[in-house]
């Protein structure tokens, strides 16, 4: 875990994670099986239920921090225990070992805690000559290996057993050939004598009760319930976030903690600490306990209009057992400790700009984290916000600058397209894709063939396929997106066509530009409310009964974004609202409004659908385009990732060629080995991908946009 | 379901062992099977004596047995038995209010840990006792949950039992 230098060498990291094929099967694995899992073990609750409450209860505790510390003060001095707030990191070390030495500590035992890993606690404490032990069995061969975690849960994940296997025998003289078993009984009998030699116990804190100044620790070896119980000392280091109101509160979180975080009903120990129990290595037969509150940028975050929603975090570590990209690259590859979509935020506030710069632009806004969240934090649009913030802080933001100009102005754009379709004519082949690419404008995009613009665009398409409706049941205004006008201009040509065939009077307002979403992902948030303005002006949302738009990331931001984005504008907010209530993406138009239109196709195929991440976490649409298939008498086949995103993420894909690459294959397999024969989605994004990674493979399965499968119908 | 039902399948989920018992006596003999020759076994909250079968079975095979001062067992400990205070059947926990350093370190120092709970101790959700927890936080400044046995999954996510506290987990269900 460090900073890397320039994005060069963090890219290098990358590929050299990428590489590491059993580090790759370890993590695969691991995706699919908490996958399922997870939807076991919340069988039997209500979980949108559930991340509410825990979503309200970390909201309002977040607004009282100070007043909950008070409290938990109170409460917990009265039972014996002493109470500390550090304002940094520096502080919370300063106390530890001011408590160390007057101690005359020689070793430390602690439990997994981020929040000591946070501060860099343990090089600290060694450097002032005190042995520090982790005991958590991960936690521990990292640290005789020297290294980080690589996930918040299973610190030790990239590890085989072999590597441990070696590790004990370097260290300790094992055999070499011993099995997982054998190594849990290494650890349990080397561990014990130090919990039993230990000074001093150190753990972190899952919960901070402020009622009764209670702190709650959870674990599964029982390592926290021995370092808590044998040393006469114990230590909690607990950022102020921890804080709840009641023991009802934490359980609340408890319970969605561990389901989770390891798809447990429970973890297997769950320790209530409430002041000083009984401790029989100290004279006074009592335990001496030290509470110390990490604040380290912490209070001012819940000052912070946006991103106090983070303190919501209980480091359940889902976010990235549900990301495709640590899915592919592991969690070494993170800025210090904290992994995963969280990890791309706290890092920032915790370790720095520097430790974070790039890894900011590794999100692929698939939404995955958000949807597992089970304290609703809005994760994708804390990284667009904060990738904002960095880039205005760091200036780097000068060839996004650039694009974002050109998409702007629809003229400028438009005239640039016009032009590159006339300079791509040497490099398309017959089959409409681009042969070759210049390589300084797209490095490593060779894993899939790119298509060529389209012969005609869209917009110079439409005056001829327009047909005047009358008396139409809806007047609905197309919003195009950039990709289907330019290079798949047929989605919307079989789109339009169906709609007009069944009453629907669909204008194309010309003026209107990119819808902006690139801008957001590159981190130019201001370009992006200047083109939702612009967009909302010229498709004013009081002359047509529906947006329609066949982009589902178009739709996703269009609906959800442009409200957020102009929330501050007065008299534009109204009418963003407005516009968002009518923007419907085409698969859920279609079934709501002309379901009884559909009718079965002559040919029946085997169909694998694709949902692009945009329909179904960013505007929550699952079953329409499903129902869709079916009605036109298709049989959907199934391959369970149809969820997970494709790898593209628009400029994602340009910027970390390596990884989508990665992604879609992962994809790719799965669909590869079923009966499918075509695959359907709503996204021209997705179809980029997919249909260019499948030509590419010489894989003979047919990409198609939904408004494709309509063809024919009346 | 009920109670009973639900906390035994929820055991069974997590490898702990249920056995089910008319009263005392009768458990103390049916745990027997659990305790091997020569071993040491430390008691809590139990007064042994009270029970002839299990004093018997003590003597013929050599077993230790330890009352308090765990501290001085800390290598190495075969079985450790207690009573819990609550159990709850959707996670199958055990609640111990442990203010007592043996008691924890019983519970987590043995190769085998078994539990005595009354029936009427057993409660469906932590809903049913969350007021009784509550108001203990103020008496006992240690509870413990335990639902199952110690257990990594960090070494290759494999299951592994007993990495630092004990590998198995009985849970005995008294009448009363």
């Amino acid at each position: 875990m460090s900073s890397f230098r320039d994005i060069k060498e963090y890219k290098k990291a990358i590929k050299e994670n990428i590489n590491n094929k059993f580090q790759r099967e370890v993590l695969n694995n691991f995706v699919v099986a908490y996958r399922e899992a997870r939807t076991k073990v919340f069988k039997n609750e209500d979980l949108e239920n559930l991340r509410e409450k825990i979503s309200n209860l970390k909201k309002s505790a977040i607004e009282n921090l100070r007043e909950l510390y008070l409290k938990f003060k109170e409460e917990a001095e009265k039972k014996g225990v002493k109470v500390y707030y550090a304002e940094h990191g520096a502080k919370a070390k300063e106390i530890i070992l001011d408590i160390a030495k007057k101690r005359g500590t020689k070793l430390i035992v602690k439990s997994k805690s981020m929040t000591s890993e946070e501060i860099k606690l343990n090089p600290f404490l060694l450097q002032h000559g005190i042995e520090v032990v982790e005991t958590d069995l991960g936690e521990w061969i990292i640290q005789l290996r020297g290294e980080g975690p690589s996930h918040m849960v299973m610190p030790a994940i990239h590890l085989s057993r072999h590597d441990v296997a070696r590790l004990f025998a370097e260290k300790f003289g094992e055999r070499e050939d011993l099995d997982i078993e054998e190594l849990v009984k290494v650890a349990r009998k080397r561990l014990r004598e130090k919990f039993i030699s230990a000074d001093i116990g150190i753990t972190g804190a899952n919960f901070a009760v402020a009622e009764s100044g209670t702190i709650g620790i959870v674990s599964n070896e029982g390592n926290a319930r021995l370092v808590t119980t044998l040393p006469p000392v114990h230590i909690a280091i607990i950022g102020i976030d921890k804080l709840v109101y009641s023991l009802e509160d934490a359980h609340t979180i408890l319970n969605g903690l561990t389901k989770n975080a390891t798809a447990q009903n429970i973890s297997t120990y769950v320790s209530w600490i409430s002041g000083t129990a009984e401790c029989k290595s100290n004279p006074n037969n009592q335990k001496d306990l030290h509470i110390i509150f990490l604040d380290n940028g912490r209070y001012a975050i819940s000052k912070d209009p946006i991103f106090k929603e983070v303190l919501k975090c209980v480091r359940c570590g889902a976010c990235a057992n549900v990301c495709p990209i640590y899915r592919i690259i592991g969690g070494h590859v993170y800025g210090h400790i904290y992994i995963g979509a969280i990890g791309l935020i706290l890092t920032y506030f915790y370790h720095g700009i520097d430790a974070d710069k790039f890894l900011i632009e590794n999100c692929i806004n698939c939404h995955a984290c958000k949807d597992v969240c089970i304290a609703k934090v809005d994760l994708p649009y804390l990284i667009n916000k904060l990738h904002s913030v960095i880039l205005n802080e760091t200036q780097q933001n000068k060839t996004s600058h650039f694009i974002v100009t050109i998409l702007k102005n629809r003229n400028v754009f438009h005239s640039i397209l016009r032009i590159a379709k006339f300079i791509q004519r040497p490099i398309k082949d017959n089959e409409g894709y681009i042969r070759h690419l210049p390589l300084f404008l797209f490095k490593n995009q060779s894993f899939r063939k790119l298509p060529a613009l389209a012969k005609e665009p869209f917009r110079d398409i439409f005056p001829r396929i327009k047909k005047e409706v009358s008396s139409p049941i809806y007047q609905i205004a197309l919003f195009t997106g950039c990709l289907q006008d330019f290079v798949y201009p047929d989605h919307l040509i079989k789109g339009v066509d169906f709609l007009q065939k069944n009453g629907i009077k669909v204008s194309l307002p010309l003026l209107q530009g990119c819808c902006g979403l690139p801008a957001l992902m590159l981190g130019e948030e201001k370009m992006a409310q200047e083109i939702a303005q612009h967009n909302i002006n010229i498709i004013d949302p009081c002359n047509y009964d529906y947006i329609i738009t066949l982009c589902a990331s178009c739709a996703s931001h269009l609906k959800k974004n442009y409200p957020i984005l102009l929330r501050n504008k007065k008299g534009i907010k109204v009418k963003a609202d407005l516009f968002a209530s009518k923007v419907m993406d085409f698969s859920s138009f279609i079934w709501e409004k002309l379901r009884d239109r559909l009718s079965p196709s002559k040919i029946q195929h085997y169909i694998a659908y694709h949902y692009p991440c945009h329909l179904i976490r960013g505007i929550n649409v699952v079953n329409p385009p499903i129902n869709i298939i079916k009605a036109l008498g298709h049989n959907i086949t199934k391959y369970g990732e149809e969820d997970v995103c494709c790898g593209f993420g628009g400029s994602y894909s340009i910027k970390f060629p390596d990884i989508s690459k990665e992604i879609v294959h992962n994809k790719i397999e799965k669909i590869k080995n079923t009966r499918a024969t075509i695959l359907v989605t709503d996204c021209p994004g997705c179809i980029l991908q997919l249909k260019g990674t499948l030509k590419k493979e010489n894989i003979d399965i047919k990409v198609k946009h939904i408004s494709q499968l309509l063809e024919g119908k009346n | 379901m009920d109670t009973i039902e639900i906390f035994k399948q929820n055991a069974e989920n997590v490898s702990t062992k249920i056995i089910e018992s008319k009263n005392m006596s009768k458990a103390m003999e049916e745990i027997i099977e659990y305790i091997p020759k020569g071993s040491k076994v430390a008691i809590y909250g139990i007064e042994v004596e009270k029970f002839p079968s299990l004093m018997e079975f003590v003597k013929k095979n050599n077993i230790t047995i330890i009352k308090d001062k765990l501290r001085n067992n800390l290598e190495k400990l075969d079985i450790g038995i207690c009573i819990g205070d609550i159990a709850v059947a959707n996670t199958a926990t055990v609640i111990l209010k442990s203010n007592q350093e043996d008691l924890r370190l019983l519970t987590m120092i043995c190769d085998t840990n078994i539990i005595f709970i009354k029936k009427k101790d057993i409660v469906t959700t932590f809903d049913d006792c969350i007021l009784e927890i509550k108001n203990s936080l103020n008496s006992c400044n240690y509870i413990s949950y335990i639902s199952g046995s110690s257990r990594t999954a960090d070494i290759e996510r494999v299951l592994t039992l007993g990495v630092h506290g004990p590998g198995f987990l009985i849970l005995v269900i008294l009448d009363n």
